[in-house]
């Protein structure tokens, strides 16, 4: 799979105030690579990862996946939002074979494939608890089944753990990576956390606000599992909290 | 504010010496002619009475027609009500067309809609079904749109994300969504079903029914047969509160028990 | 549900609303566009004789009939009394209900003393009421204003008892701190906290009532408003029938509505638990 970002244009409100989002902003999103996308609150990453995924389809500018404009959402673009939005009413079984609803499966492969999936993110045994009953990171765990149960090429996540505790947070970005490699499937993951930028990208895009626009690239070239402890791990972190220009 | 440390005894006793008290005022007067014998029964006559139209296969027919009419209107009420409920609260442009309507329609007590509904639809089980009908149909139209309105935006555009059928949202988002508004008409809509079927029997043609029954018993002075039929009316509602309830539990297990 | 906050846009539009006053003027006509529609289909129901007369008068019949009914009289006639007969049904009942209720709220004793037999008359309908109300008073003035009575009295009493008993215990003990009599509990914190549901039951109160006057006067009066509708249905005047309709619609829309707006009112001085 491919895709796309060319010269991509977002304006928010009327003309005359108009706030520029995305300022002409380009990717070339590598296939199979984890792709973070960083910046401080108003700088557009979460703004294009809507665009991506399609749930917001008026921009200047192209975002082709495989080629094709994207003109509305796909089950080859799956999404995690931060409020892990699982329907309430529904167990965890039934919100992850949500996203099959639509599959062209027969029903045996569909209960297979929710099965597999919620061994994937380690919550077996929960299949029939309703969200109110799991912890912030089981929950989140569960949305993460639900974007890749329908098996797309591409993963979104916006900012996926933002909600949760700094110690469920860091065992969840491990499960992220394991996942990751385990499924080899494209993730842009969107955050403000450098350090999870570091943890588990292939390259992390910095961006700055007003307008939207990228300020750097970084390779993040150090081998997995990643260790925050590392001096690269260290280094990486510097040169990110620099193009953000924040203070070290 | 009451107290709870008193034995239960005297509870209890409290709670009988109003009730007892009556029955001992009502006995007198029966006794000794205060209450005019034609009308009122004396408390055992209406006891034997009443245990009588337990046994009396006419009293239970008459009970089984009202369940029947009652249930029969409480769906097709409910599901034009739900139908239009949901259009209401998901389309902003039917909520402006015909939301000021059927709000004005609403304002309308049920009852005087019978002389009307008696020209048009007759007096027969139909017109008693559709009165039912009418009078569900606005409490679960409220709830209902209520219960579309009440669904967080957020989990609609989860439902763009994977590409949900209206059928597939309806079944999987709206109807679930909406649940806990919904149940609450529900309990509403029982109860003035009931209402509803009772004073249908009073207004419409004749036929078995509780409310004819006691129209019946009215004009044959039988007031143990009136006491009898109204203890049947007041445990049946109370019934169908429970039942609300009782489902309200069932269908609503996934809610987080309020603190 | 703390995993579902509200979560700011990343990028808010700031734009200043722009005042559109055509715009709420056409939402406004909307609304009207559905009760003008069936008029109009009404209208050519009648023009092309597509149902007989006696089952759909002409609307301009029916306003004939109303301004006629007004005009002589007959109107007012039967209006007055079946008013009077709801405000002296809902007076007794309401303030019967208004003290039991409030004794009910404020003694634990008297609540349990009264509440089963309470119970017993408040869970049969006032529609369950009727046969035995007609048995044992007949069908004069005695047996409207009692069932209106009775009508009125059970959601006040009930709304009452209520009101009173959810007085949050900490507002009460406010007033312990402060010394206050009991009197003073009563004056300062019991009546002013429980103001607004009892209203709300005073305002259940008083449309139960009303609706209850018409179905009374439907099934046992020679006079009064409702009786004026069913007689118009009796004798295949529709006209009659349908304009008597739309008065008592009208009215149960404008009690309702003075009702609701006084409820707001007190919501906004009253409404609310700071604790």
């Amino acid at each position: 799979m491919t895709l796309a970002i060319r010269d991509v244009t977002k304006r928010f409100g009327p003309e005359e105030a108009a706030l520029t989002a995305l300022d002409r902003v380009s990717i070339n999103v590598v296939p199979g690579e984890f792709l973070v996308l960083v910046g401080a609150s108003g700088c557009g990453k979460s703004t294009l990862l809507r665009l991506i995924s399609g749930l917001d389809t008026d921009y200047d500018g192209d975002v082709l996946h495989d080629g094709a404009r994207i003109a509305g959402t796909s089950l080859s673009r799956g999404i995690v939002f931060q409020d892990h939005r699982l329907f309430p009413w529904a167990t965890v079984e039934q919100n992850i074979a949500l996203a099959l609803e639509n599959a062209d499966l027969p029903a045996a492969e569909k209960r297979k494939a929710v099965a597999e999936h919620i061994a994937l993110v380690g919550l077996a045994g929960f299949e029939h608890a309703f969200p109110h009953q799991l912890s912030g990171g089981m929950a989140q765990r569960a949305a993460i089944a639900r974007g890749l149960v329908a098996r797309p090429g591409l993963l979104l996540l916006d900012e996926p753990f933002g909600a949760v505790d700094a110690l469920t947070r860091a065992r969840l970005q491990t499960e992220l990576q394991r996942i990751w490699e385990q499924e080899g499937i494209t993730m842009i993951l969107v955050t403000h956390d450098v350090e999870e930028a570091v943890f588990l990208a292939d390259r992390v895009v910095v961006m700055s606000p007003r307008p939207g626009r990228i300020a750097r690239i970084v390779d993040i070239d150090a081998p997995r599992p990643r260790h925050r402890v590392d001096q690269d791990f260290s280094r990486y972190r510097a040169e990110i909290l620099t193009a953000l220009g924040a203070p070290l | 504010m009451s107290a709870t440390s008193q034995p239960r005894a005297l509870t209890l006793a409290e709670g009988l010496a109003l009730p007892v008290l009556l029955l001992a005022l009502w006995d007198a007067g029966s006794r000794f002619g205060w209450l005019d014998g034609q009308v009122w029964a004396a408390p055992a006559a209406v006891l034997t009475g009443g245990i009588g139209q337990l046994f009396a296969p006419d009293s239970w027919t008459g009970l089984g027609y009202s369940l029947f009419r009652h249930a029969l209107g409480f769906l097709a009420g409910s599901l034009i009500g739900i139908g239009v409920g949901f259009a209401l609260g998901a389309s902003q442009r039917f909520g402006l067309l015909f939301g000021p309507t059927l709000n004005a329609a609403k304002q309308v007590a049920i009852f005087t809609w019978i002389p009307l509904m008696s020209i048009w639809l007759g007096t027969g089980e139909v017109a008693k079904i559709a009165f039912v009908a009418l009078a569900v149909f606005f409490p679960m139209m409220l709830s209902a749109a209520e219960g579309v309105r009440a669904i967080d935006p957020r989990y609609l555009e989860v439902a763009r994300a994977f590409r949900l059928t209206r059928w597939q949202r309806l079944r999987r988002l709206t109807l679930p969504g909406a649940m806990p508004a919904l149940i609450g008409g529900v309990q509403v809509a029982l109860i003035y079903a009931w209402l509803a079927v009772i004073g249908a029997d009073y207004f419409f043609e004749a036929a078995p029914g509780l409310g004819s029954q006691m129209l019946q018993a009215r004009d044959q002075f039988r007031m143990d047969i009136l006491v009898f039929d109204m203890l049947v009316i007041g445990l049946i509602g109370l019934l169908f509160l429970r039942l609300a309830r009782g489902l309200e539990t069932l269908v609503l297990r996934w809610r987080p028990r309020a603190v | 549900m703390a995993a579902i906050d509200v979560i700011a846009p990343e990028v808010r539009a700031p734009a200043p609303r722009r005042y559109r006053p055509w715009r709420q003027l056409g939402r406004a006509a909307l609304g009207f566009a559905v009760p003008v529609g069936l008029l109009g289909a009404w209208q050519a129901a009648r023009a092309l004789n597509l149902v007989a007369e006696q089952v759909l008068p002409a609307p301009d019949l029916v306003w004939q009939t109303l301004v006629e009914v007004t005009g002589s009289g007959e109107l007012w006639d039967n209006l007055s009394i079946s008013l009077v007969r709801v405000a002296v049904g809902f007076v007794i009942g309401a303030t019967l209900g208004l003290g039991l209720g409030a004794a009910m709220g404020l003694s634990g004793r008297a609540e349990r003393v009264f509440r089963p037999t309470l119970i017993l008359v408040a869970i049969i309908p006032v529609v369950g009421w009727l046969p035995l109300l007609m048995l044992l008073l007949g069908i004069g003035e005695a047996l409207k204003i009692t069932i209106i009575a009775k009508a009125a009295f059970t959601p006040v009493v009930l709304a009452t008892m209520n009101g009173f008993r959810q007085v949050p215990p900490a507002y009460i003990e406010v007033g312990r701190v402060y010394r206050f009599s009991r009197w003073q509990v009563l004056r300062r914190i019991m009546l002013p906290a429980s103001l607004l549901p009892v209203f709300t039951g005073l305002r259940n109160g008083l449309t139960t009532a009303w609706v209850t006057l018409v179905v009374v006067e439907m099934l046992a009066s020679t006079e009064g408003i409702g009786y004026l509708m069913v007689w118009g249905r009796q004798l295949f005047q529709l006209d009659l029938m349908l304009a008597m309709m739309a008065v008592i619609g009208a009215i149960g829309y404008v009690m309702d509505r003075i009702l609701v707006g006084g409820e707001a009112r007190l919501q906004r001085r009253f409404g609310g638990r700071a604790i």
